[in-house]
Order: structure tokens, then C-alpha cells, then sequence
């Protein structure tokens, strides 16, 4: 009887041990694959200025444009896309540029305009904090699924990963 | 004489667990890698606006050292023909790639527990679209 409880202890251990490596390797690999997805939409955003103020030495973003590359890339990333279904993705993007009004979008709609000046130290709402010194945009990309750990004492449902962009200006 | 036939019936069940984690760590090893492979090269294409004959070989020789497999066997599907930078967002001069490399032996001991070869393999798959940088000439 000895035996067989010692055998059912090591057996549950393994299977837990086995469960939990499992489900952390699919973890990890999916907050690459977001930070992967943020970088991409932060960089693709960036790509869309005004060219007529940019003759005049200005960098000013196109966020019209810029949010037309990020619905597409996410809407065509898997595994998040496919993730999403089961819960939610909300994407937050700042755009920083020559025109001193920071502009926030999440999911596409504008949320805030606010002034600010070269060098500006932006913290996010967990004040996870960084310096702004150039023309940039931060994509802030939060996925709430379902619990991504199979074992009962743990519980994680969000994966929050942050890229920014910054595009080099004459003016700073 | 009897603890030792237990163990020789536990022994084979208990060692199908260290394996595991052996082709656990081992195969989220060779994804990470993947990824890095990947990065690259589409760091590489977004330069040149589109995966040349150049990147494709350097990224199916670098993801088949690896994982220890061919060059044939990974697959790639993408942009072959140059896109361009663009003002106004157009899915047209988007670089589309597809990359996917054959995982062998998902779980130890399949034959014991009855799981087939074709079973226990699986195709990953990393697939997105990325801007490209390159100015028209």
C-alpha cells in the first residue's frame, strides 16, 4: 500500500510538473508572437506621415492610415486572431509626432489628444515608464482569453506585451 | 523479487516523463529559434520589399540546422516580388510570409501508449504580413 501511494504522489507530481512545462513554453511563446504583433503594427504605423510637412521638416503621423495597417495585421495574426474569439484584444496606440499633440487610439477610435514637448517621459497605466525623444509610436497590445494554465492553483488570462517605434527627426 | 518486477513495470512509465521533458524543452527551444530565424528574415525583406532568393535560402539553412532536418522540408510560402513603401495604406504592398518547419515525436513513448508516427508529429506554422520599407526607384 506503501508503494502504491508513494507511486500515485510521484505520478501526480510528474503530471503536474509535465502540465505545468507545457503550458508555460505555450505561454511564453505567445507573448513573442504578441510582442512580435505589436512591434509589427508600431512599425507599419510609422511608416504613414504627411509628406507635405515632411518637406517643411515636420514629422506628422497619419493615424487614419496607420490604424488601417494595425487592424489588418491583427486581424490576419494567428494564434491571436484566433485567441480573441475566445475573449478580447484591445490595442492601444500613441502616436508622438512634430505636431505636440499626442494622439491615443484603442481599438481604432480616438480616445485622447494631449499637448506635450520633446523629451517626454510617457508611463502607461501600470507606470511602466519611457523616454520619448523622437517622433514615435507605442502600440500597447492586451489579450484576455481563457486561463492559459491548465493546472487549478494558477491563473493567468491576460497577456499585455508594449513595442515602440521611433522615426529619427531633424528637428531634435 | 516482488518490488523488483514492480519496478520494472513502473520503471519504462516513469521514464516516458523524463523524456518528455527532454522533447518539451527541446522543441520549445527550436521554436524560439524559429522565431529569431524569422525575424530576421523579414527584417531583411522589409528592406528589400520582398524575401529574395537570397533570405529564403539563408532562412531554410539556418531553421534546418536548427531542428535537424532538410532544407525541402521546411516550408515557405511569401512575397517574391518587390513592394513598395506607399503613403496611404494599401494591403497590395504588404509582405506576406508563411513559414512552417515539421515537429517530430510530440510525445515520448507513442508507441506505448498506442499513438501513431503520423499522429504524433505536427506542422508549426508561423504565418503574417509585414510592411515593406523599400522606396520605388
Amino acid at each position: 500500500m506503501k508503494i502504491l501511494i508513494v507511486f500515485l504522489a510521484i505520478l501526480i507530481l510528474n503530471i503536474s510538473f509535465l502540465t505545468y512545462q507545457g503550458d508555460l513554453g505555450r505561454y511564453l511563446r505567445l507573448q513573442n508572437t504578441v510582442k512580435a504583433i505589436a512591434e509589427e503594427c508600431g512599425a507599419g504605423a510609422a511608416l504613414f506621415f504627411d509628406s507635405s510637412q515632411f518637406a517643411e521638416g515636420y514629422l506628422i503621423a497619419r493615424p487614419e492610415e496607420g490604424q488601417k495597417h494595425i487592424a489588418y495585421i491583427l486581424a490576419h495574426s494567428q494564434p491571436v486572431a484566433a485567441l480573441s474569439e475566445q475573449g478580447s484584444l484591445n490595442c492601444q496606440v500613441i502616436y508622438f509626432d512634430d505636431s505636440l499633440q499626442s494622439r491615443t487610439y484603442l481599438n481604432g477610435l480616438l480616445q485622447r489628444v494631449s499637448p506635450f514637448t520633446f523629451p517626454f517621459y510617457y508611463t502607461d497605466e501600470q507606470n511602466r515608464g519611457i523616454l520619448v525623444a523622437e517622433p514615435s509610436v507605442i502600440v500597447t497590445i492586451t489579450l484576455v482569453t481563457e486561463d492559459l494554465f491548465r493546472l487549478p492553483y494558477l491563473e493567468t488570462t491576460e497577456v499585455t506585451r508594449s513595442a515602440m517605434y521611433e522615426l529619427r527627426s531633424e528637428n531634435h | 523479487m516482488k518490488q523488483f518486477i514492480v519496478l520494472m513495470a513502473v520503471l519504462p512509465l516513469m521514464l516516458v516523463f523524463i523524456m518528455q521533458y527532454a522533447f518539451e524543452q527541446h522543441n520549445s527551444s527550436s521554436i524560439n529559434k524559429l522565431q529569431n530565424c524569422i525575424y530576421t528574415a523579414k527584417e531583411q525583406a522589409k528592406q528589400d520589399g520582398y524575401f529574395t532568393e537570397e533570405t529564403i535560402g539563408k532562412l531554410k539553412t539556418e531553421v534546418a540546422r536548427n531542428f535537424g532536418i532538410s532544407e525541402s522540408e521546411v516550408l515557405f510560402e511569401g512575397t517574391t516580388v518587390p513592394k513598395y513603401r506607399v503613403n496611404q495604406f494599401d494591403e497590395r504592398e504588404l509582405i506576406y510570409y508563411k513559414i512552417g518547419v515539421p515537429i517530430e515525436k510530440l510525445m515520448a513513448g507513442g508507441k506505448l501508449f498506442g499513438i501513431e508516427a503520423e499522429d504524433n508529429r505536427m506542422l508549426y506554422i508561423i504565418e503574417n504580413y509585414t510592411a515593406s520599407e523599400r522606396l520605388s526607384d
